[in-house]
């Protein structure tokens, strides 16, 4: 089989309630790239990802660029073997993780065509009928969060991630915890994530306050040190995200004894090739997961669910719904959530039938 | 002061022999530099360039550079170019990393600065009377004889410093490249190896061990975990470039001992703002530093020797010259300029540099006021 096409669709997905994060960062509308691979088998291959604006060295007008570097070792190459393909883009252009993700998934999706496979039984095998979700809450006031809280707990969600740190009043932190954590009673898993954006001091103090209160912190600040001291001074469960995106920094982590749970995010790893070695490391330190991506639809998410459904269950601590956050839907047979859980899509390869309509006009092609 | 309009060209700049990474990575024979000029409301223009080694060397490619551009770029319309670290803030919260973007335009800042001020970059920068900028030479791997002819030849050119290329796929061919090229110096004549990362630690530490060469040793591996393994397991002092970039990373390398010296690029770091910063730290905690750029013309080549006429003795080792590599000038006569291995800066206030724009052909994109 070879790559005969390489078409490019950018297409904005608007939240359905805005997402509010740390230090002035908020999706409204966020523009997703999605790839599609054809070749001269007649199966296509799908990939997508979507950087959120100032979230991590990556965003959409990079994709496109990055793409167009590569185009020429991705048309003619045999997509069955992801890796393989992948290392002849590491020796092209370094880093780019990000647009490599994209192209990524879509030769996963195409090795799985291939192989008549759902991708779940090439990563690993099928491990989990179906994957809890994490519901995050915007940064908004403490009400208003555990309200939101209260309508996904009543949907069956069990695990809330509370964005903090958007006002720089760190008592409004504490308030916003202690409202989301009184909502949702005692048994469900709430942490409050900062998405880097609070100072040493500031994470202390929040965390300090809340000593009495079960919860885990997330990415309190920007680098894996930072983390270390406010996990050492407070003593709360500690999840990364942003500062943990390769073999290195995850052995920072661990080393440093901060990540009890982990972001791992296609889109920051780059893709479901290097996002699998991750989720192999993860397994034998014994760091909980959440598999996912920064932020898209359908493509991007069934992409996660696989690697997800093939993760010893003891290992996955949640997944995420991305397309349920967002409209519109760029493939209506994606799975949805129920009940506070997602399976994966069944079906060859990725298993999800984007919608021509709902891509538009492309905005790339390279043959 | 305001930021009225920024212009962006883009050129190829052929180089005059291809360039192959160690273990045959990827060869380059052409540069994409990228070239911006910032307008001001006092009429006032600055110039800046931003040019990868080719797409594979760091995480940064002519095309990724100017899609960058589009979002940095509008960013800064209006804003005082004086306000360096104004200006770097902004792009900073525009787009994370993509510091190879940022470097164009914060040269084009300081260039204004420096007109503004009536001073060339070099006195802003930290200098009295600029330091005579030692030339680092450029050998790449071949047979052990083919390069000590190549440093043979250099000498001639003047060049009393070397940065010698090794193959990194076959470990007792680059103990012999070492032993031939450590041997043939003469005095007052210093190398530096330069691995591009193609090692692994292992073979690092057997190589340096091995080998009687006890010069400087530039980024074994790949990263900086692996760099300070083989730092702490070596007798050579080690030269670190690809593998740090942000000031923390400079940070994490210090703690980790993982170095005696740094490249320190502009082009890699995110401009001369950041350039400066970590030169500073280097000089506070004893680093020896090659001070110069990624590639491109003279310009590129101008803004970071500006940096390194204002470096300590003790702590600038000698700059690698960009332009002399390619065989297209775009600022002929303009910049530094190679003197018997020496350059010397330019005078007038600013960088220094200011390109023909009718020699960069039609520019690529525009960003604020009409032309």
């Amino acid at each position: 089989m070879k790559v005969t096409g390489i078409t490019v669709w950018q297409v904005a997905l608007t939240s359905h309630v805005t997402y509010h994060m740390a230090a002035g960062k908020t999706c409204a509308s966020v523009t997703t790239t999605v790839v599609r691979l054809d070749t001269d088998s007649g199966l296509s291959g799908w990939g997508e990802v979507c950087p959120i604006p100032f979230y991590l060295p990556a965003y959409a007008g990079g994709v496109v660029p990055a793409i167009g570097e590569m185009a020429d070792l991705i048309v003619g190459c045999d997509p069955v073997g992801p890796e393989a393909v992948l290392s002849r883009l590491d020796a092209r252009l370094k880093g780019h993780v990000y647009a490599k993700s994209a192209l990524d998934i879509a030769l996963w999706d195409l090795t799985g065509k291939a192989a008549g496979l759902p991708l779940y039984a090439l990563l690993g095998g099928r491990q989990a009928d179906d994957l809890p979700l994490y519901h995050s809450i915007s940064c908004l006031a403490p009400d208003e969060m555990a309200r939101m809280a209260a309508d996904a707990q009543a949907t069956g969600i069990t695990q809330f991630q509370a964005k903090l740190g958007r006002d720089a009043d760190w008592r409004a932190d504490v308030a916003r915890l202690e409202a989301v954590r009184d909502a949702v009673g005692p048994r469900p898993l709430v942490y409050g994530d900062w998405n880097c954006g609070a100072s040493r001091l500031e994470a202390i103090r929040v965390a300090r306050a809340v000593s009495d209160l079960d919860v885990m912190l997330e990415q309190p600040c920007e680098t894996i040190s930072e983390c270390a001291a406010v996990k050492t001074a407070t003593g709360h469960a500690m999840k990364l995200d942003e500062a943990a995106h390769d073999t290195a920094t995850l052995l920072e982590g661990h080393r440093l004894g901060c990540m009890d749970v982990v972001a791992l995010k296609l889109s920051k790893f780059g893709g479901l090739s290097r996002l699998r070695r991750a989720r192999d490391l993860c397994v034998d330190l014994g760091v909980l997961m959440c598999i996912e991506d920064t932020w898209g639809s359908d493509i991007a998410m069934a992409a996660a669910l696989h690697l997800a459904a093939a993760t010893p269950t003891d290992s996955v601590l949640n997944a995420c719904d991305l397309s349920g956050y967002v409209a519109p839907r760029l493939a209506p047979d994606a799975p949805v959530r129920a009940n506070g859980r997602i399976a994966p899509p069944e079906g060859s390869g990725l298993g999800v039938t984007p919608d021509l309509d709902a891509l538009g006009t492309p905005v790339a092609t390279f043959a | 002061m305001k930021i009225t309009a920024i212009t962006v060209w883009q050129m190829d700049l052929p180089l005059t022999h291809a360039y192959t990474f160690s273990g045959g990575r990827q060869t380059v024979t052409a540069l994409d530099t990228t070239f911006v000029r910032i307008e001001t409301d006092e009429g006032i223009t600055g110039w800046g360039e931003g040019c990868p080694w080719g797409p594979a060397y760091l995480p940064a490619h002519g095309a990724g550079i100017r899609a960058a551009l589009s979002l940095l770029a509008p960013a800064l319309i209006g804003h005082d170019p004086r306000a360096l670290d104004h200006v770097n803030r902004l792009m900073d919260i525009t787009l994370p990393g993509h510091f190879s973007a940022k470097s164009p335009l914060d040269i084009a800042c300081w260039d204004i600065f420096g007109q503004v001020a009536g001073q060339p970059l070099w006195r802003l920068l930290g200098a009295e009377t600029p330091a005579r900028v030692a030339l680092n030479s450029s050998i790449p791997s071949d047979t052990p004889d083919a390069m000590v002819a190549d440093i043979e030849a250099h000498r001639a050119l003047g060049y009393r410093t070397h940065s010698a290329k090794l193959g990194g796929s076959d470990a007792d061919a680059d103990i012999a490249r070492m032993e031939a090229v450590s041997a043939c110096l003469e005095p007052g004549e210093q190398v530096t190896f330069d691995i591009n990362r193609a090692w692994t630690p292992g073979i690092a530490i057997r190589i340096l061990n091995a080998t009687a060469a006890r010069d400087w040793v530039e980024q074994p591996c790949e990263t900086l975990d692996q760099c300070a393994h083989v730092a702490a397991r070596v007798p050579q002092s080690i030269m670190l470039d690809e593998c740090v970039a942000s000031f923390g990373d400079h940070l994490e390398a210090w703690r980790r001992g993982a170095c005696e010296g740094v490249k320190v690029k502009p082009n890699r770091v995110g401009g001369l703002t950041r350039a400066k910063r970590i030169r500073d730290f280097g000089v506070d905690v004893g680093w020896q530093m090659h001070i110069e750029d990624l590639g491109g013309s003279a310009l590129a080549d101008t803004a970071a020797f500006h940096l390194a006429a204002s470096t300590p003795d003790e702590n600038r080792l000698a700059s690698w010259l960009g332009y002399a590599h390619t065989d297209v000038d775009p600022v002929p006569g303009q910049g530094v300029r190679n003197q018997n291995g020496v350059c010397t800066l330019p005078n007038t206030p600013g960088l220094g540099v200011v390109p023909d724009p009718n020699r960069l052909g039609d520019p690529v994109a525009r960003y604020g006021a009409a032309a």
